[in-house]
């Protein structure tokens, strides 16, 4: 059938290979993501993002946290690229310590959003009698707004960034699930689910290899989503004041501290503005390249 | 292979099987009083239109009904001699794979997509014997050239969506058999495929069984493939069984209308007809069956008496039997339905 579309594996294999091999290189997904002009833009943002926020320390001389008096108000420069702000502070020091804390918490988003959400998906799509339960519990999360509900939850655990990406993942968790249970509900009824269980599998060992597996795609690109969304929040969290406390420079904060001087000083509110904008463009585009490329109802049926 | 009872050995014995299914409109038995003996090294068929209850059969057998909605409601299964619908879940896995295998209809979609040929067969293996990763791999490849897959060793390492479909099915049949199991039941294994290929599959699964010695009950609305592959027929109507016979006596002399009707069905090669006979009417909804025999309604030897009572299952002849008020004489003899 599909024999030429399939030339890593052509050849004669010797016998003593590992069974599995990955030509990820090779893999029409991969293939197709390189020639996909937004995930490719979406990619690039966010990878110089991510560089800068891992690389922050070779990339800055100035200590984000250092005052210097003398130098408040410098606009953007040779000395200082992107000026510094009321207290002195180099902003391009703060704008990339900043991107570090944001994308961070932003990951620690996705890490748990990603355990529980696909934990409790799972469970629900699977055992259909926990469906309900789970479900109403999860419907209850998501009657409030996204913002007011991390702004309670922050305000009940006190604020800081470990208890934003706590809020943060409480919040999205039940709209991961919802995706994990839908996707769930389709595949347990493949015949191959089916296949499994004559061959004697059980429920944890369908779940893990036949189930979960084949349900990858649309969780990796809701993923994405939560991670542009949380990285938002957080600003917004930080901005309240319910996030990262300053002096620890975020985006959110930086633009909290700068908003009062935003008139005679644009660049200390500005830079951490676009820097935001900037991200979550990247990721956006990164998500929407993932949804076209694994997106089964886009694609070809090979 | 110990413990493998002498062929004619009976190795599953079904009695009163009933499976119920709750819709919205109300529950029903999607199966009825199902009985089924199955000798060691025997090849039955189980034929019927859908939703005869063929496959239900089957997955109660491996007591892989779906629950919800279905349930096994009655009766009782004894896979050699151990009774499958009191044995616990633990030992169910066991024999499922193990002991019993299934095949099923689509080889398109009976393969997980994300993981190689391979990868499934070995998993199979290693989940029901210790053995090393490599011993198992050597084991998959082994069977992989066993039901003819040529280049075994790199078909190993391929996606199932890489693979024709004859050639998914022969994987399917090595993964059903990767662990020797003394019954195999195949749900429609040839229906998805075309014709030439529906001969080699059968052709192979006719080689393994008698090499194997395996008891193979083979589901299917095709009376050619029951004709060429079979010892032994069963078939059913609307969830009941209404005829068994050995292959040849079933099609020399059919016992219930239905069987007649559907042998009047098949095109011939040795005379010439100008138009098929159709069995008119169509198969009765599970939730309005009619009183008295199921069958009733589509049959041309109906008469009055056939409203009093579902027949039962009669001896109509050496080793055969039939649900047909005809064997009596038209005297009601199955007990008045509820």
């Amino acid at each position: 059938m599909a024999t030429e579309a399939v030339p890593a594996t052509q050849g004669a294999l010797p016998p003593d290979r590992p069974v599995r091999r990955r030509y990820w290189i090779r893999s029409p997904v991969v293939r197709r993501l390189l020639r996909h002009r937004m995930f490719m833009t979406g990619a690039v943002f966010v990878a110089t993002v991510s560089l800068a926020a891992i690389f922050a320390d070779l990339l800055t001389t100035a200590d984000p946290m250092e005052l210097s008096i003398r130098d408040r108000f410098e606009p953007p420069g040779a000395e200082f690229i992107f000026g510094t702000d009321n207290f002195g502070r180099s902003q391009w020091s703060r704008v990339l310590y900043g991107a570090r804390l944001s994308l961070l918490i932003g990951l620690g988003v996705v890490l748990l959003n990603a355990i529980f959400g696909t934990l409790v998906g799972a469970l629900a799509g699977y055992f259909r009698s926990l469906d309900n339960i789970l479900m109403r519990i999860a419907d209850a999360f998501m009657a409030f707004p996204v913002i007011l509900l991390a702004i309670g939850i922050t305000a009940a655990l006190g604020p800081g960034s470990i208890n934003a990406v706590i809020a943060l993942a409480a919040v999205y968790t039940p709209r991961t699930a919802r995706i994990v249970r839908a996707s769930v509900l389709v595949v347990r009824e493949m015949e191959y689910v089916q296949a499994a269980k004559a061959c004697g599998a059980g429920h944890w060992r369908i779940l893990r290899r036949h189930i979960l597996p084949n349900c990858m795609a649309p969780l990796i690109v809701q993923l994405t989503f939560i991670f542009a969304y949380s990285i938002l929040s957080e600003a917004v969290l930080s901005f309240l004041g319910l996030g990262a406390q300053p002096p620890t420079p975020t985006w959110g904060n930086i633009i909290a501290e700068g908003r009062q001087y935003i008139r005679e000083a644009t660049w200390i509110t500005a830079i951490p503005g676009l820097a935001l904008a900037a991200t979550l463009l990247g990721l956006n585009l990164l998500g929407d390249g993932l949804r076209d490329v694994l997106d089964p109802r886009l694609k070809v049926q090979q | 292979m110990s413990g493998r009872g002498a062929r004619g050995d009976v190795l599953l014995e079904v009695r009163g099987l009933t499976t119920a299914f709750r819709t919205e409109e109300g529950t029903f038995n999607a199966i009825e009083n199902v009985d089924l003996d199955l000798k060691a090294g025997e090849v039955l068929g189980i034929v019927g239109e859908s939703g005869s209850g063929k496959s239900v059969t089957a997955l109660s057998i491996l007591r892989l009904i779906p629950d919800p909605p279905g349930r096994i409601v009655a009766g009782e299964i004894r896979f050699a001699g151990e009774s499958l619908l009191t044995a616990s879940a633990r030992r169910m896995r066991q024999i499922r794979g193990g002991e019993i295998s299934m095949i099923f209809q689509e080889p398109m979609s009976s393969l997980n997509p994300v993981f190689t040929v391979g990868d499934q067969i070995i998993e199979t293996i290693r989940y029901h014997e210790r053995m090393s990763a490599r011993a198992a791999r050597d084991r998959a490849i082994e069977l992989l050239d066993r039901v003819g897959i040529a280049l075994p060793a790199q078909r190993l390492g391929e996606y199932p969506h890489q693979l024709s479909g004859g050639m998914r099915q022969r994987a399917m049949i090595a993964i059903a058999l990767s662990c020797n199991p003394r019954l195999l039941l195949a749900d429609e294994p040839t229906t998805a495929l075309d014709v030439t290929i529906q001969a080699q599959i059968l052709e192979l699964l006719r080689e393994l069984q008698e090499e194997l010695h395996m008891t193979v009950v083979l589901i299917t609305h095709d009376l050619g493939v029951v004709a060429q592959y079979v010892d032994r027929v069963m078939v059913m109507y609307a969830g009941r069984v209404i005829e068994e016979a050995g292959v040849e006596d079933l099609f020399d002399a059919p016992r219930h209308p239905y069987t007649e009707g559907l042998l009047k069905s098949i095109p011939s090669l040795d005379e010439e007809k100008i138009r098929l006979e159709a069995i008119r009417g169509v198969v009765p909804s599970p939730f309005e069956l009619p009183p008295g025999c199921r069958f009733r309604p589509r049959c041309g030897y109906a008469r009055a008496e056939c409203d009093e009572g579902d027949p039962p299952l009669l001896d109509a002849g050496p080793s055969r039997r039939a649900a047909c008020i005809r064997l009596t004489g038209y005297t009601p003899a199955g007990e008045p339905r509820a």
